[in-house]
């Protein structure tokens, strides 16, 4: 230990040392490593390559691994895949985030006589654009108006609303995100939000008023140049613009938006085609729902039209009314044990059984058997 | 050669460890003479660009490389057209000028080391020059040559001990009796 002391100090007495500065040595060890990509890189197309290879091969030198340069070179593409793959997955979850936040529709195109028919009704106008009978799901944007026809339409929203547009309505989606702003133009709506977080919101507009909510179950109605407001949940907040009166709509009432007002007890059409609305549920990760799925959100928004037109008793008939009706009884078994007893509507792919709850959907490979029992 | 070949091909490595063993002691010795970190950056890849396409031909890199440094810092001021710098004066040692009573034992030193850095392998030499010429630190050194800390010390220190027996050797019984 001495002896190296000493050894320096001779160095340097007789001037055999040339003292580099620790920056310099710093900027040396960059230096080398610079140098070595540009000579292994000389003559070849891509210098990236050999670069990344080297920089990899002093990385893991630094940590003590015995590699070569073929080693930093491997490192150096596991480490682009890698990146890539980080990336790639962040634009994945960017852009779903990004359409997730928009609405999806699922359109009806279920007759009332349970003949599948490719509505073609419903029309969206997209910036001048008119996109006719669009598939479900199908993504609609702020600036969207949905123009539905004879049949209905159901929406749903990232904050967890769902709309169910009814038939021969016209409905302007002017805002999502934070706040939400629907303008019904003609026609009614019914929605369900869940409470709404601090600083959201969530408005309906018609010509003539507004009705704002921070959490409830409503339908609003604008027809003949009149807007009707009926709750079955919470309290909605109802502004007539005309002359700028502000009340509150409580549940189980209903008000025809004026100045007076005045709010009457739901009528029996009208907790029906709530009570309608209720089997329309709010549907996670819809874009990965499969056919048979989605049409069983068509059946249930069928089975609310029906309830509305006073056809209820003929979607949800006793096995008495459907022998009468039908002359017959099925019994259809299912792989998984389950059985249904009712009318089969249609068979193919996807079975459809007209039972006591309903119509129901069920995929032909699910079916281990079917027969008719009375 | 595809990069893959280039970059598995043994010679490759071969030129990397003593691309490693030499790189910051063949700057240092051109930084000294030029002063120019940025001469001396294209000097030094100039060197071992012209190594790297001779190295099959080369036996001793040490001796080639220090060789071909001049000629390099030659060629590389006669192409930027700097007729100001004279390349002779920059490798003169101006020590060796020295007219005292140094002179003697200071050529004397420098043979013995020189004789020692030709005698060791490559990285003890280079490790050598580094702590004790350019004045690294064992790790700054250690990481420069792919060493660790106690693989630094402890190859120093025979470095050293063969120093101090080499003097012996040349009539300094005592290295204290040098300073």
């Amino acid at each position: 230990m001495r002896d190296l002391e000493i050894i320096k100090q001779i160095l340097k007495k007789y001037d055999l040392m040339l003292p580099v500065l620790p920056r310099e040595q710093r900027k040396i060890y960059r230096s080398k490593r610079r140098a070595l990509a540009v000579i292994l890189g000389e003559n070849e197309k891509s210098t990236l390559m050999t670069t990344a290879a080297v920089r990899f091969y002093y990385i893991m030198r630094n940590m003590g691994m015995p590699v070569t340069l073929v080693s930093g070179a491997r490192a150096a593409v596991f480490a682009s895949v890698i990146t890539l793959m980080f990336f790639a997955g962040g634009s994945v979850l960017l852009l779903q985030n990004y359409f997730y936040r928009q609405g999806v529709i699922a359109v009806n195109e279920l007759s009332q006589n349970g003949i599948i028919a490719a509505s073609g009704d419903i029309r969206i106008n997209r910036g001048g654009t008119e996109i006719v009978s669009p598939g479900a799901p199908y993504m609609i944007m702020a600036g969207d108006e949905i123009i539905t026809g004879e049949f209905s339409a159901l929406l749903q929203f990232d904050n967890g609303a769902i709309v169910k547009i009814f038939k021969k309505s016209s409905v302007l989606v002017v805002s999502l995100g934070s706040h939400y702003q629907i303008d019904l133009r003609t026609g009614s709506i019914i929605t369900r939000i869940p409470q709404l977080a601090e600083g959201t919101g969530y408005a309906i507009h018609t010509p003539d008023s507004v009705v704002s909510v921070k959490g409830t179950e409503f339908g609003v109605q604008y027809e003949n140049g009149k807007t009707k407001v009926y709750v079955t949940k919470g309290t909605v907040s109802v502004k007539y613009l005309p002359d700028g009166t502000e009340y509150d709509v409580a549940a189980g009432s209903s008000s025809e938006v004026n100045g007076d007002k005045k709010s009457f007890p739901l009528t029996e059409e009208e907790t029906l085609l709530m009570k309608g609305f209720s089997d329309l549920q709010y549907v996670e990760s819809i874009s990965t729902k499969s056919t048979v799925e989605l049409q069983s959100i068509s059946d249930k928004l069928s089975a609310s039209d029906a309830v509305k037109s006073g056809e209820r008793q003929s979607k949800k008939m006793t096995l008495e009314d459907m022998k009468l009706k039908y002359g017959k009884l099925d019994e259809v078994i299912l792989y998984s044990g389950k059985k249904y007893t009712g009318v089969i509507l249609s068979r193919g792919e996807v079975y459809k059984i007209l039972t006591t709850g309903g119509v129901v959907s069920v995929p032909a490979k699910e079916v281990k058997g079917s027969g008719i029992i009375q | 050669m595809k990069l893959k070949e280039k970059l598995s091909d043994p010679g490759t490595d071969r030129f990397v460890e003593n691309y490693d063993s030499f790189y910051s002691i063949i700057f240092n010795s051109i930084y000294s003479k030029v002063s120019n970190y940025h001469d001396a950056e294209d000097i030094c890849q100039e060197v071992f660009i012209r190594y790297y396409n001779k190295m099959d031909e080369v036996e001793n890199p040490r001796k080639w490389l220090f060789g071909c440094l001049r000629l390099v810092v030659f060629d590389y001021y006669k192409m930027k057209q700097k007729k100001d710098i004279d390349v002779d004066e920059l490798f003169d040692d101006i020590g060796m000028g020295y007219v005292n009573g140094f002179r003697d034992s200071r050529m004397m030193i420098k043979q013995v080391i020189e004789d020692i850095c030709n005698e060791s392998g490559d990285r003890d030499a280079s490790l050598f020059e580094l702590v004790g010429v350019y004045n690294y630190s064992f790790v700054q050194a250690s990481k420069q040559l792919n060493l660790n800390y106690k693989q630094a010390r402890y190859r120093y220190g025979v470095f050293a001990e063969r120093v101090t027996e080499k003097l012996k050797e040349k009539g300094i019984s005592n290295i204290e009796d040098l300073l």
